[in-house]
């Protein structure tokens, strides 16, 4: 027994879920087989198990990925009405019938996804209200093979046998829940949870978002098309009432209540789903208040729902000391303190083909916002290994070449070339895959993640997760994690954020937010930096390390467009300096040709003498 | 023809409500950038307190100012229970999506409550001017019409007069461009954030009185109004007060257009789901327009 739990303890996460998880299911269909249970507890046990597959699903979209549709209820309804209506019509069995709906929810739901998800968060919360109201009227125009709108009757139970049928969807539902966990643990939960916290940063790092959200968005209602399928057979009756904007209230309530960013969530959720109504059975005529009131609550008091209260409250009860000194203490020791930066990792820079060599050039680029002309024929080329500065007062137009460069910013004239190989047309995501990372002014910190799990984000460019490997853990994408998170720890340790990295990134100083950024744009293993005010606000000393982070960036071969402020820093740390004014490049040469230059005197320093280097 | 400008008229009436909900939801947004999705059950509980008073022989003047008055109270109580306690709370969401969900939730308590008081009967108002009935030519227009459409013209009219022209106006649209600035210079914005509730919900409860002196009201229309106001707000694009009259025009249109030449029993959700459509595909012209990727969002904040 002691071995089995010293077994169990040095294993991963992922192992002992697996085991956990293997056990619950075999218990459940034991219990289920062994019908303790008379008809009507074994329907709402299984009502419970449907509704963890749903809950998951919306879980997954919304809780996760940030992206409320209420039209996860419309693909609960096609799963029910498209399985009833083959079972009842064709005489098919729930697998094949089943099966047919849950592809045809997937493929529908894609369809949907593409045109819904180009709408901001929440205009699609209301625009995905269409497909619900949909559902009466398209089963009144369906006649007898839909039922109208006293719906279908006689759906059957497989063996007719409510106890088998419940040892079935308990063992989907965990099968379910195994899977949802892998996913939201991996490279895909991090780039949706990315999405959720800044879409901005997410796509600089090379997250495809759009595409993101839609994957999201069809994994969802495919799971909601297989809740719908699941649910038909519990009752043998379903109609256009059972699936309405009535219906999604409460799901939505329970997601929130549950805790949306769990899967564990998803299953606390189903209970109250199915539970509360039955406590609530002499209330039933103020059901609804109830749920709101609920949803107002656990929004006002519990925003991380009851799994999130549960996990403040172990937090709380079981400080970070117990759990963690131990590991803390062991990391200082072996790596350098805070703000020190540590020894070089493995190496900064991919190890690249002939296309490593190739430089950045930026030719002729002009934009305007309106009436405003914020870049006139700029034209930057930038090598490998070169570390270039970018100043200029402020207006000039620095940050917005850097949103041309990074592409979010589409220019209205002139070219950007990586080598031989046009960027113009390409999206930030893109960029980042081709090799360019950037920093931003402003922060942009997925503030709700942990800071290795930021870093982890910039991995994905690497990690090339694809859902289903990742959703089963398939021995290499384990591999790669693993060896991702060993990497993403060496970048931490060598910017000196090495003891937070298991700390949640918000409520970071400012300082380590900067070297964070820095961290996780490395990550991305570019070939061009482009670092925007990486010393502003920071301490001299911070300054110093930052310096050394620079020069190291940059002898791995990586190429650096820094803008900043601090003049006496970008004239330590680059070689060549450009300076606009007015969205004009105005000057371009070593720092001692810039100070001597009269419009650069003129324009940037504002005074007539020239400034001491 | 007559049917045609028949259903022109009609569609006038339901604007009335529309754009006077769409203030709201526009005020929400704009002071406070969150979607007051109870907008809907202020009218619904303007409609119902009027018609009760009717009902209980009260002067039409008392009744008038007590829906208006309830509605606003109930406006506020929105915004100290739902809005402002979840905002300050940290939902993951951010603002607009923690404010939909609450106040969709408020809008059910809401609801709910004014069923335990007035059950689910729908009411009957006397009609203000009796069956007077307006003849042009081959088109009737109701004199009971033509006052809801004038109320809520008046309606609009003050408000704006309100915005523009007071103190208590400057400070709500100096709030609008921004709140730090605002109570920076002595703005106190939680005051003026409760008043500009309290007139959301007093523009929904004269919807609601409007509408309601044309038939009848029942416990149960406020969902529907708040989708249909706030789809109304949606196309003429959130927080622009300029364009919502005539996006509430074509929803009221279309709306009664359908149940006129369609089934009446799916009317209105037909009408609901052509808008959402023409929602969507603005959403994705607009997107074209700017170049066809994620720029536009690019552009708002990575600066």
């Amino acid at each position: 027994m002691s071995r089995l739990m010293t077994t169990l303890r040095s294993s991963s996460s992922f192992q002992r879920r697996t085991v956990g998880l293997a056990l619950v299911g075999v218990a459940l269909a034991a219990l289920a087989f062994a019908q303790p249970f008379n008809n009507y507890q074994a329907s709402i046990l299984t009502w419970i198990g449907v509704e963890v597959v749903v809950l998951l699903g919306f879980n997954l979209l919304f809780g996760t990925t940030g992206q409320m549709a209420f039209s996860h209820i419309f693909f609960v309804a096609l799963g029910a009405y498209v399985s009833a209506i083959l079972m009842l019509k064709a005489n098919q069995p729930l697998v094949v019938a089943g099966a047919i709906a849950v592809v045809a929810g997937a493929a529908i739901s894609a369809v949907f996804g593409f045109l819904l998800l180009r709408l901001r968060a929440f205009y699609l919360a209301v625009a995905s209200l269409i497909l619900p109201l949909f559902i009466p009227a398209l089963a009144t125009v369906g006649g007898p093979l839909t039922g109208g709108l006293s719906g279908l009757t006689g759906v059957p139970i497989p063996f007719d046998s409510h106890s088998i049928y419940l040892g079935t969807v308990a063992v989907i539902a965990v099968v379910c829940y195994w899977g949802t966990s892998n996913l939201l643990s991996g490279a895909i939960g991090r780039a949706w949870a990315s999405i959720r916290e800044d879409e901005i940063a997410a796509q600089a790092l090379g997250i495809d978002v759009y595409r993101q959200k839609i994957s999201a968005y069809v994994l969802s209602s495919g799971m909601a098309t297989l809740g719908g399928v699941l649910y038909g057979p519990i009752f043998g009756f379903i109609s256009p009432t059972s699936f309405g904007l009535n219906t999604m209230l409460p799901i939505v309530m329970a997601s929130v209540v549950g805790g949306m960013t769990w899967a564990i969530g998803a299953v606390v959720g189903s209970f109250v789903l199915v539970y509360l109504p039955e406590l609530l059975d002499p209330f039933v005529d103020i059901a609804p208040l109830i749920y709101a009131v609920l949803l107002l609550a656990a929004l006002r008091f519990m925003p991380d729902g009851i799994v999130g209260g549960v996990r403040h409250l172990l937090a709380w009860a079981k400080p970070v000391i117990r759990s963690r000194t131990g590991k803390i203490a062991l990391l200082q020791e072996r790596e350098a303190p805070v703000a020190t930066i540590g020894p070089q990792p493995v190496a900064l820079a991919r190890a690249r083909t002939s296309s490593s060599q190739a430089s950045l050039t930026v030719k002729d680029v002009d934009l305007h916002y309106g009436g405003l002309h914020v870049l006139q024929n700029v034209s930057v080329d930038l090598c490998p290994g070169e570390v270039r500065g970018l100043i200029g007062p402020n207006g000039a137009g620095k940050t917005t070449l850097f949103n041309v460069i990074s592409g979010f910013a589409m220019p209205d004239s002139g070219s950007i070339h990586l080598g031989h190989e046009d960027l113009i047309a390409l999206p930030p995501s893109a960029r980042a895959h081709r090799g360019i990372a950037r920093t931003f002014q402003a922060t942009h910190i997925f503030e709700e993640m942990t800071v290795l799990e930021n870093v982890l984000v910039g991995m994905h460019v690497h990690l090339r997760p694809r859902l289903f490997p990742l959703a089963i853990q398939l021995p290499a994408v384990r591999r790669k994690e693993s060896a991702a998170r060993t990497r993403a720890r060496q970048l931490l340790a060598w910017v000196g954020l090495g003891d937070l990295a298991d700390q949640p990134a918000k409520g970071l100083p400012f300082g380590s937010l900067k070297r964070l950024e820095i961290a996780r744009a490395l990550a991305v293993e570019p070939d061009f930096l482009l670092l925007d005010e990486p010393a502003g606000g920071l301490h001299p000393t911070e300054v110093a390390t930052l310096e050394h982070i620079i020069a190291s960036i940059s002898a791995s071969g990586i190429g650096v467009l820094l803008v900043e402020h601090n003049v006496p820093f970008v004239m330590r740390v680059c070689g060549k300096i450009l300076v606009l004014d007015h969205g004009r490049a105005i000057a371009e040469g070593t720092a001692a040709e810039i100070a001597r230059s009269p419009a650069v005197i003129e324009a940037y320093l504002g005074q007539a003498h020239p400034v001491a280097v | 023809m007559t049917t045609f400008l028949q259903v022109l008229i009609g569609g006038a009436v339901f604007a009335a409500a529309y754009s006077l909900i769409g203030i709201g939801y526009n005020l929400a947004y704009s002071t406070f950038r969150v979607i007051n999705f109870a907008q809907g059950q202020l009218y619904m509980l303007g409609a119902m307190v009027y018609v009760t008073a009717l009902q209980a022989r009260l002067p039409v003047v008392v009744a008038v100012l007590g829906g208006l008055l309830v509605a606003g109270v109930a406006g506020v109580a929105v915004e100290r229970v739902a809005i402002t306690p979840i905002l300050s709370h940290g939902f993951k969401h951010g603002t607009i999506q923690a404010s939909l969900l609450a106040t969709v939730a408020a809008g059910i308590v809401i609801e709910n409550a004014a069923r335990l008081i007035w059950g689910t009967n729908q009411r009957h108002a006397e009609p203000l001017f009796g069956s007077v009935v307006i003849q042009a030519g081959s088109v009737a227009i109701g004199a009971d019409q033509l006052t809801a459409i004038g109320g809520a013209l008046l309606g609009m009219l003050a408000t704006w007069l309100l915005l523009q022209r007071t103190s208590i106006g400057l400070q709500i649209r100096a709030i609008a461009s921004n709140p730090l600035g605002a109570s920076l210079q002595g703005v106190r914005n939680g005051l003026v954030i409760s008043f500009s509730f309290f007139l959301s919900g007093v523009l929904g409860g004269l919807a609601g009185i409007l509408l309601s002196a044309l038939g009848s009201a029942s416990v149960s229309v406020g969902l529907q109004l708040s989708i249909l106001g706030l789809i109304a707000a949606m196309l003429g694009t959130l927080g622009n007060m300029r364009r919502l009259i005539p996006a509430a025009y074509v929803v009221g249109v279309l709306q009664t257009a359908f149940s006129t030449y369609f089934s009446t029993r799916f009317g209105d959700d037909l009408a609901l789901v052509v808008v959402l459509c023409g929602l969507v595909v603005s959403g994705l012209w607009v997107r074209r327009a700017r170049g066809g990727r994620t720029v536009s969002l690019a552009q708002q904040s990575a600066v």
